[in-house]
């Protein structure tokens, strides 16, 4: 029973998540690293409007764990393309002033909000 | 002699452009660890003593981004972007995009970092690399 109400938690978790990032690891592997952390799920789910707000809507960041020796890490990548008519270094500086200076205690230590520009084609 | 951890800056910027990418990945490394041992010289200037023990990149940029003063969850902030690409060049073999990019923005972010220390200091920051 325990078993089936995690496997539940999970999948709500999960859908959660999709709705506003794009996983690329393994989804088992973002499960098991939020059920270690659950508020880093609210804060996560909070920083999409900000996000927005300093990139614009268009862009669906991409979430994944990095881990190494140092620990653990869970990365969040704006990934803008090539021709990205802003200045992507001011954007994410709004979005620093905006919201993550005064959200980043939440996190744990373990939040990266960053961007990157897509090669171009 | 003590080592001057700012070397690794240096280098970085002496090899920012070389195209090898075990070099690139090697100046994302490196400028981390400057600004890792420039964060950790910063913070135990305020008390702050992470235990030796284990995690202490997690304890230093923990304790950063709980302290009241902005300037230095700001460090903690792009600390932890900087270390992301650390990660990235030491542990994950998948190819990074726009390598010499991110090697010229972790530069800049090291270097942002060291201006902000040094003004939180009360000292002239050193000057731009060019």
């Amino acid at each position: 029973m325990v078993e089936l109400v995690r496997i539940q938690e999970s999948s709500v978790l999960l859908h959660s998540l999709q709705e506003h990032y794009e996983i690329l690891d393994t989804e088992n592997s973002i499960i098991e690293f939020l059920q270690q952390k659950p508020a880093l799920l609210m804060l996560l789910l909070e920083a999409v409007e900000s996000l927005q707000m300093a990139f614009g809507d268009n862009y669906i960041p991409q979430l994944r764990v990095l881990e190494s020796d140092d620990g653990i890490l869970l990365r969040i990548v704006v990934q803008l393309p090539s021709n990205f008519s802003g200045d992507p270094e001011k954007a994410l500086h709004a979005f620093d002033v905006q919201w993550w200076l005064n959200n980043c205690h939440r996190s744990d230590g373990t939040l990266v909000f960053d961007y990157e520009i897509q090669d171009v084609v | 002699m003590s080592f001057d951890w700012r070397e690794f800056l240096l280098i970085t910027h002496e090899l920012r452009n070389d195209p090898r990418e075990s070099i690139q990945r090697t100046c994302l490394g490196r400028s981390y660890y400057y600004v890792y041992n420039l964060g950790l010289s910063k913070a135990r200037n305020l008390s702050c003593v992470p235990n030796n023990d284990s995690g202490v990149h997690h304890q230093l940029w923990s304790w950063c981004e709980s302290h009241p003063d902005q300037t230095i969850k700001q460090i903690r902030i792009d600390a932890r972007r900087m270390q992301a690409m650390r990660i990235a060049a030491d542990h994950k073999d998948e190819r990074i995009i726009n390598l010499t990019r991110e090697v010229k923005r972790q530069l800049s972010r090291a270097q942002a970092i060291e201006i902000s220390i040094a003004k939180s200091d009360n000292q002239t920051p050193p000057a731009p690399l060019s």
